[in-house]
């Protein structure tokens, strides 16, 4: 009775859409993935090809590089033969730190039983 | 004896004094119905007043109990599971409330009376509202690697095939007398995957969600037991020692592309599976992206496993003596293990079917992962592998029908949804 009571076109309809729809959509998805593949892949043999011509450094930027300062920094020292002058007195400041469990080392060590 | 008299006289007083204020309220209150009362308040007497379907029901949960801690059954989520079970089966605990959720609706009108309302009442809403699962989806989605999947995109149709259990169930729940949503959710199971098993019959029969995510959980920490004898019989020995070709390196580009393209083509195809397929993705683009480390981090470890004691617990919960022993928890039972039985058999069918045509042969056994029980059905399939040629490494190429069935089951739950729902 309750075979009968069920409305079996429907059923298979929605089996049918179902089954057809998940196949349809991945299939749709492989031609997504496969198109992709081809464009990055594509992509990166242009970057590949492309001429390997080195343009000429053309710049703007009249500040030294960080070799040139380097550079002029090493000659000044040598031509001036100077160095900073220190006093040779050692400072300790002493800092004070208030007590707190959460800092305490007491707290934050494994006290284990001999 | 002027001492004992001293002492006597300091015992009445004293006496006095813890009693005077019980004979004050006692002429207020009856103290006897008052202990009555809290005696029939406890457990054991509204066990003993006919709600000894409870005790089989804590007995139940004992059994998965035993399952996750002794057999370690998937026990990340049987464990929460079996507890919500158990606390949802203490008479008088009233920490769930069916009738809160009656014919598929939450009725938030009883909620504003914070008595009617158990702790699990509020945690289940995650459930009903269909929260929990999404957040699952995007920990699984960080966890995924969509790689195997794109370096061999025929994997996709493998995990279509393996649905063929859900739509094949879905008929024979309808045989069995079940509804057409109860049917759908039923079939569900067929595609082995817990968080869409649970999302579908929040929405089209919430009153099976106990027995069903049972089931499913069951089934997919099975897939060892369940799946090799199928495997077996449906391919040869000679099929089961093909060595397939090496995938092909997957850039970091096709990865990232690949979540955003997946997310807008099936939310545009089908709206309905949008929720999940959508959180999926987003968890997958979070990983591959390489910008969001600390987010990916959270949602695959932190996000997931809050998510899944919540959940868990939720859907213990709902597995009430009343919803729970019956026949059809029986019926559901049975057909759950046809239904991954059959997604099983359909994917290894598929790729027998596709040797017939490709060049490049594919090992039968990697259909069988195309059930989305990731990673688990892809070991498996490496496993029997490796039984027939010992040389043969199966595991990547599996992994390619396992994530493609976890985007093919959530599509079959969007479109038993917008049919059904």
């Amino acid at each position: 009775m309750t075979m009968l009571a069920i409305n079996w076109g429907y059923a298979l309809l929605v089996t049918g859409i179902g089954m057809g729809t998940v196949f349809l959509l991945l299939v749709i998805l492989i031609w997504i993935i496969n198109l992709q593949t081809k464009i990055t892949e594509r992509l990166e043999d242009q970057v590949k090809t492309e001429p390997s011509v080195v343009a000429p450094a053309v710049t703007t930027d009249t500040h030294p590089t960080p070799h040139e300062q380097a550079a002029i920094a090493m000659a000044m020292h040598l031509y001036f033969d100077s160095h900073d002058e220190e006093p040779h007195v050692i400072t300790i400041q002493e800092v004070e730190r208030r007590y707190s469990p959460w800092s305490s080392k007491i707290y934050s060590m494994r006290n284990l039983t001999k | 004896m002027k001492q004992l008299k001293k002492y006597l006289l300091s015992i009445t007083a004293l006496l006095g004094l813890f009693i005077l204020p019980f004979n004050a309220s006692a002429e207020e209150v009856d103290m006897g119905s008052k202990v009555m009362k809290f005696i029939n308040d406890t457990g054991f007497a509204q066990l003993s007043n006919g709600n000894w379907l409870c005790i089989i029901m804590i007995l139940v949960s004992c059994l998965l109990f035993y399952l996750a801690i002794v057999k370690k059954f998937e026990p990340l989520l049987l464990l929460p599971i079996a507890f919500g079970m158990l606390l949802t089966n203490l008479p008088g605990a009233g920490l769930y409330h069916p009738e809160l959720f009656e014919g598929g609706h939450v009725h938030w009108a009883n909620f504003v009376n914070a008595n009617n309302v158990g702790l699990l009442d509020y945690i289940y809403l995650g459930v009903k509202l269909g929260i929990y699962p999404c957040i699952i989806f995007i920990g699984v989605g960080a966890m995924t690697d969509f790689g195997p999947l794109l370096a061999n995109p025929k994997s996709f149709l493998l995990g279509a095939a393996a649905q063929i259990g859900i739509f094949a169930t879905f008929l024979g729940a309808l045989a069995l007398g079940f509804t057409y949503a109860e049917a759908g959710s039923i079939g569900i199971i067929g595609g082995a995957d817990g968080p869409t098993a649970i999302y579908l019959t929040s929405k089209l029969a919430p009153g099976l969600l106990g027995p069903i995510a049972v089931a499913a959980y069951s089934y997919m920490a099975l897939v060892p037991v369940i799946q090799p004898p199928i495997m077996k019989v449906l391919t040869t020995q000679k099929e089961r020692e093909i060595v397939m070709q090496q995938l092909r390196k997957v850039s970091k580009k096709e990865k990232i592309v690949f979540p955003i393209v997946v997310t807008v083509f099936v939310s545009l195809l089908l709206p309905s599976a949008a929720p999940l397929i959508g959180c999926l993705m987003l968890g997958n683009l979070m990983r591959e992206s390489g910008v969001v480390d600390r987010l990916s981090k959270t949602v695959q470890n932190e996000l997931m496993n809050i998510t899944t004691i919540f959940l868990g617990i939720s859907v213990g919960a709902t597995t009430t003596a009343a919803a729970f022993l019956n026949l059809q928890t029986l019926a559901i039972l049975v057909i759950g293990i046809l239904a991954f039985s059959m997604g099983s058999a359909g994917g290894i069918l598929l790729a027998k079917f596709m040797n017939l045509f490709t060049k490049n042969k594919i090992n039968p056994l990697i259909g069988s992962a195309g059930v989305s029980a990731v990673p688990m059905a892809a070991r498996v399939s490496q496993n029997v592998g490796q039984e027939a040629n010992p040389g043969n490494f199966l595991l990547m190429h599996a992994m390619g029908p396992n994530v493609a069935g976890v985007i093919g089951s959530a599509v079959a739950a969007g479109i038993l949804l917008s049919f059904l729902g």
